[in-house]
Formats: C-alpha cells, structure tokens, sequence
C-alpha cells in the first residue's frame, strides 16, 4: 500500500506534464497555450512535494505534538515548491499579458495567424 | 482551414513520437524513484535541526528565510520584475483603440447585477481574511504559514472587496502609487537586513538579530523580520498584477 501511495503524486506529476505537452502542441488558441504551460509547472511542484514526502510523515514544523523520532516530510522540497508556485503566478502574470497585448495588436489568438511581418 | 487541421495533425504527429519517447522516460524515472523519499534523510534532519537552532519550529520557514535567504530574495525580485512588466507590456501605444471601452455585451442584454447574496458573503469575509493574513504573517516561523501566503491572503481579501461590487472602495484601500512605494521598500528592507548580516557577521543575509526563545513570538531574529517584509512585497506585487488587470472600468451599478 505505502508503495502505491508514494508512487501516485510522481505518476499524476508525470500525466500532469505529459498533458500540459499536449495542450501545447495541440492548441490553437494563445489563452490555451499559457494555461497548458501552467500544467507543466503544476506538475513540477507536485513532483517537489511528492518527492520529499513518504506515508506517515507529518509537516516539518516542530512542536509538543511532534516527537523528537516523528518522521517529518522534506522541508528543503516545500521550500522549492513555495518558491516556485510563486514564481509560476508571475510567469503565467507576464504571459497572459502578451496575450493581452497581442490581441488588442493582431485581434486574433491564433498563432497561426501571426506569421505576417507588419513593420 | 484544412491547412490548418493538416498543420494540427502533423504537430500530433511528431507529439506522438516524441510524447511516447518522452513519457516512457518519465515514468520509468519515477517508478525507480518512487521506493525512495526524501523525506527522514539526513539532509532533513540536518535542516530541521538548524531551523530549531535559528528559534524557527517550522522547518519550512528556517530554509525560506535563512538558508536559502538568498534565493528568496531572488524571488521577491521575480514578483517585483512581473509586476513592472505587467505594466510595461499593458501600457497604452499610439494607434492602438482606446483602452477604456466599457466592455460590450450582447445587445439588448445588460450586464446582469451582483447578486445580493455574493455581495453579503463577500463583505463578510473582508475582515476575517484579513486579520488572517495578519496571524499567519506573524506565526510564520513559529508554525504552518510565512510571509508568501500571508502576501496571498491580503490579497484575497481586496479581491473579495471587488467581488463584492465595490471596485471603487478597493481602489481606495490599495491606491497604486502606494502599492509602489510599498512594494520598493519592503524590497529594499530585505536588503538591508542582507547588508547587516554582512556588516556585522560578514556575510550576506546572516541571522545577526537576537534569537529570542523557541516558540515566542518575536523570535528567530531575521526569519520573522524577512517573512513579514515578503509578506508586504508579495501582497504588493499581486495587487498591482490585478489592478494592472482590472483597468477596464465595470459597467455595473456600484451601490452608493
């Protein structure tokens, strides 16, 4: 049992990538390609987490509840994690802002249409 | 348009070989990896042990705002760079029509009115958000939370002002000129704290603060200091990515 639920955040990390690939390649619409992108990254940090935690492990935090032989999840992993949802909400920010930018410009969201060079 | 499906299934095509290559990888690389936790190693232990050095039960915290202080700061930058980007991509260029429309809807339909019952629930949890932004803030190092959720936290609670109907009121609680100037210090603060611990212990963002004792709350010297002055940053930053956003005015009835 312990095998299967260490492995099921790594497996849906690995689908949640392997989708958000999809989306990017299938798509033909500049707000699907940005929220494809945050797909990947989603499975990125859940990879994090997953990675520093094993069955039974509680938070990193210590306090009178926690033991001093308590098994505690990575905190290092989490820190990463924090970090980088973070900097996803800007990357994705700054993304949709050249949708923006590129729609009020061209008036289309397909990337097909974008090949003409306007000087 | 059939080109264009043609270039769709071509880009599948190629996906599906390079998916297929991609995906066996992943998995068998994980699968090898799933037995295996970080989680009790002995670099965790390690970490933990030198949060609770550093007066910070939350190991989370210890690793953020001490050891990879650095680091942190360099996400605060990131926050600090998407907002002004935010701005510099969004601004208004000649030529361009007029950024202030109001929005269109179908004709012969009116934006329908925030319901009463939205507009009641939200106003209701302005406060409580907010004075929960505030706990976590300050019980950052002490137990679950830090400054970059209590960032989020403030900003959920303006948002619920404007859920609520109330774009002028959040507005007035977050004007953008102080949204500015708060977001340069707080980012500047951090800074400073950086350069003390180089002054007084030679290096970059060293704890130099008193310690205080564990489980305190002022305690863990700069831990707390760094979370409370990314809480603002991060608060900031956001604020001015969804006021960069909500420039469009609304065309609903703002209740007097």
């Amino acid at each position: 049992m312990s095998a299967v639920v260490d492995a099921l955040p790594l497996l849906v990390a690995a689908w949640l990538i392997l989708a958000g690939l999809y989306g990017i390649v299938a798509t033909r619409d500049l707000q699907h390609t940005v929220l494809c992108t945050s797909l990947v990254h989603a499975g990125a940090w859940l990879l994090l987490v997953g990675v520093g935690h094993t069955e039974g492990a509680t938070a990193p935090v210590i306090d009178e509840d926690v033991g001093a032989g308590a098994a505690l999840a990575d905190p290092l992993v989490q820190a990463l994690a924090v970090t980088d949802i973070v900097v996803g909400v800007a990357v994705t920010a700054l993304l949709l802002a050249c949708v923006v930018r590129i729609k009020r410009r061209y008036d289309t969201l397909d990337p097909a249409d974008l090949d003409v060079l306007r000087g | 348009m059939s080109a264009r499906s043609r270039d769709v299934r071509r880009r599948l095509l190629v996906f599906a070989v390079s998916g297929a290559v991609l995906g066996t990888a992943l998995l068998a690389g994980l699968l090898d990896l799933a037995p295996a936790t970080s989680a009790g190693s002995d670099l965790a232990g390690l970490l933990v042990d030198a949060a609770v050095e550093q007066r910070s039960p939350n190991a989370v915290s210890g690793v953020l705002f001490d050891l990879r202080a650095t680091d942190t700061l360099g996400e605060a930058l990131a926050l600090f760079a998407a907002s002004a980007g935010l701005q510099l991509v969004l601004r208004e260029l000649p030529g361009e029509g007029r950024r202030h429309e109001p929005r269109r809807g179908a004709p012969g339909r009116s934006v329908p009115a925030t319901s009463d019952a939205v507009r009641a629930a939200a106003l209701a949890l302005v406060v409580p958000t907010a004075v929960f932004a505030v706990y976590v803030t300050f019980r950052g190092h002490l137990s679950l939370g830090g400054g970059l959720q209590a960032g989020a936290l403030a900003v959920t609670a303006l948002a619920l002002v404007f859920l609520a109907g109330r774009y002028r009121a959040q507005r007035h609680f977050a004007p953008d000129r102080q949204l500015d100037v708060l977001e340069a210090v707080s980012l500047g603060g951090y800074v400073l704290v950086g350069l003390a611990g180089l002054v007084v212990a030679g290096a970059f963002l060293t704890n130099v603060l008193p310690l205080g004792a564990l489980g305190e709350l002022v305690s863990s010297g700069t831990i707390l200091a760094l979370s409370f002055l990314v809480a603002i940053e991060a608060g900031a930053a956001v604020l001015l990515i969804v006021a960069e956003v909500q420039e469009e005015p609304l065309e609903r009835e703002e209740p007097a």
